[in-house]
């Protein structure tokens, strides 16, 4: 079976298109129409079209002026232009233009069908073509990572060499920076690939769930036990054990996990019983550990249990190169998600891109991408698209005192963090008390 | 499928044509088909510059009149027909519309000039009216050689192709 193509023709008389479209329809193929050459540019705009029938002759824009804007801007896209009888030398100047093929109308209908078999043909060339450009932009992603940058370069280096041994590793890096993915990747390429990988966010969880959720609890050991259940430290057995957000854990859970990796036994909850355990450990936070060991509130020898090898992730910041490939990543995935064609990006776009602070990385860019392909209404996204993001503040161009800085520099963080108060007094330093009442004091709000 | 077809000759057109055209209709959608009492070619089909008559407009023509108790109608004309893009046409049809036009004109002669039998010339016309027919029923043009709904631009081609629709079209054939 052919495959079925989504076709345009462009032609100023109705009864061209009309005869010409009730024709193609007949192979089963998607046809549209359009009367000029500025409708066709429109149309192309909001979805792609894989072949077009242009009229050489058109009032406004001709079809040679319409074939080279395409050629230029949607270069995948075939051009089939239809000429009258007597106007050869316009046809052999479209096909120095890059139209695939010409037809010089009125055609034989067996003339069309052969033009559509050597459209076909060249449409398996570009299928070819894009088969083998996925498999090298395979070489460009590693485990789901995406980039080339050196920065990332190295990293792959690093989770190839650190997958071959058994040791604990802390990754470390802001959040949204793919910590989870690269210990996916550490997993996959592991002798442990086979089996399983559990991952834990430590920081979404109460001391009593997670102890339950990682040693088990015998049935009746505390009220709500109604069934004996196994923890994941003995679910994970053989596999690899990803504990995200690490530096959120309380002191005890600290001291019973420094014991599970000391002794690889567990005492489920409400058990007397030990169980052999066999895991591989990858911890991840975006806090700064040692900071935590000198303030107190993480302990020295699990940090020396966990921190093996360490390994630290670019954000965004570092590696801006990466952006249009990660752009271009997540708008084919938002692309295939909703369903909308949205392939394109314009260079005003990917400059404000560029621009941008990403204190979120790569997660916060993800978002952007899917929130614009969402919301786009073209197939092109364009600096608009990404209005939503504010620019990274300039430097003022007036002195300022001391506290328009501390209370710009307090909005910058709680604009970054989204408002959540928890986060920004940790990154500013200050408690969430502290942080409330600057708030109250300066009457600051979401915005301001 | 219990619905009538109408075969309506268009201007003169041999009795046995439109006989050959209804009974292969019959014996392959397996659908009654009556032939209708014939009707005059509407002359503002005529381009006066080619000398052609225009399908399109045959079919508007057609579209106009009624033919009640059939639910789609094959028009047959002896005379050559064309569409503004093509040279001319074997046949039209409107997918998965009401009516379909076939000429004869094309039919009377082979690839190398000579007269083909009189019996190829309606074995011609049955395999173009069951292949337009097929879009009526909203059959695309298929890519199996064995197939009536291949696609024959050229006389050559028509006489390759079979009278019946391969296994996968016979499957899309509403039922």
């Amino acid at each position: 079976m052919e495959p079925k193509l989504r076709l345009m023709i462009v032609d100023d008389e109705l009864i061209v298109r009309e005869s010409l479209l009730n024709w193609l329809r007949k192979y089963g193929h998607e046809v549209d129409t359009a009367a000029s050459g500025s409708e066709a540019l429109e149309k192309i705009e909001q979805k792609p079209f894989q072949l077009l029938f242009v009229d050489i002759k058109m009032p406004g824009m001709d079809g040679l002026e319409l074939l080279e804007r395409v050629k230029k801007e949607y270069p995948d896209t075939l051009v089939v232009i239809i000429t009258a009888h007597g106007s050869i030398e316009s046809a052999a100047r479209a096909m120095r233009a890059g139209a695939s093929d010409y037809l010089m109308k009125p055609f034989k209908p067996d003339q069309l069908s052969l033009v559509m078999e050597r459209i076909f043909n060249q449409q398996k060339i570009t299928s070819d073509y894009r088969y083998v450009k996925g498999c090298l932009d395979q070489i460009t992603r590693f485990d789901n990572i995406i980039g080339q940058s050196p920065p990332m370069e190295k990293l792959y280096a690093l989770i190839l060499e650190v997958a071959q041994s058994d040791a604990s590793v802390l990754i470390t890096g802001e959040t949204g920076t793919g910590k989870e993915l690269v210990a996916k990747a550490i997993h996959a390429k592991s002798p442990r690939a086979q089996l399983p990988f559990v991952a834990i966010n430590c920081g979404a969880l109460p001391d009593a769930l997670m102890e339950s959720e990682l040693f088990g609890h015998r049935k009746g050991s505390f009220t709500g036990a109604e069934h004996s259940r196994k923890g994941f430290l003995e679910v994970v057995s053989g596999g690899t054990l990803f504990l995200d957000e690490i530096g959120d854990i309380s002191a005890k859970m600290q001291v019973d996990l420094l014991r599970v990796l000391e002794d690889k036994t567990i005492f489920s909850v409400g058990s007397k019983t030990p169980v052999k355990v066999d895991f591989r450990l990858i911890s991840a936070t975006r806090k700064d550990l040692e900071k935590c060991i000198e303030e107190g509130s993480f302990r020295e020898d699990f940090f020396y249990r966990i921190n093996v090898i360490i390994i630290h992730l670019p954000s965004l910041r570092e590696r801006k190169g990466d952006i249009p490939l990660l752009v271009d990543h997540f708008m084919a995935k938002y692309s295939h998600e909703t369903t909308k064609h949205v392939d394109r990006i314009k260079p005003d776009a990917l400059s404000l891109l560029n621009a941008y602070n990403w204190p979120g990385n790569v997660r916060e860019l993800e978002n952007a991408v899917e929130r614009a392909v969402v919301l786009s209404k073209s197939r092109t996204l364009d600096a608009r698209d990404f209005s939503f993001l504010k620019p990274a503040h300039a430097a003022p161009s007036s002195p300022q005192t001391l506290k328009a800085v501390q209370e710009s520099h307090i909005l910058r963080i709680l604009d970054e963090q989204d408002w959540q108060i928890t986060r920004s007094a940790e990154i500013l330093g200050i408690n969430r008390v502290t942080l409330h009442k600057i708030i109250k004091r300066n009457n600051f709000s979401k915005g301001t | 499928m219990k619905e009538q077809i109408g075969v309506v000759p268009l201007g003169e057109v041999p009795t046995l044509a439109i006989e050959v055209i209804a009974a292969n209709i019959t014996a392959y959608y397996k659908l009654p088909a009556d032939i209708l009492p014939m009707l005059p070619i509407p002359e503002s089909a005529f381009d006066k510059a080619r000398l052609m008559y225009n399908a399109g407009i045959l079919i508007n023509e057609l579209d106009a009149l009624n033919f009640d108790g059939y639910f789609k109608v094959v028009g047959v004309i002896s005379r050559d027909m064309f569409i503004p893009i093509f040279n001319y046409v074997y046949g039209q049809a409107v997918q998965g519309g009401s009516l379909a036009l076939i000429s004869l004109f094309r039919l009377n002669r082979n690839a190398d000039g000579s007269t083909p039998s009189a019996s190829l010339v309606f074995e011609r016309a049955a395999k173009i009216a069951l292949h337009e027919l097929g879009h009526l029923f909203n059959l695309f043009h298929c890519n199996e050689i064995k197939c009536i709904m291949h696609f024959s631009g050229a006389i050559e081609d028509l006489n390759k192709i079979p009278f019946y629709l391969c296994r996968d079209c016979a499957r899309r054939l509403p039922r």
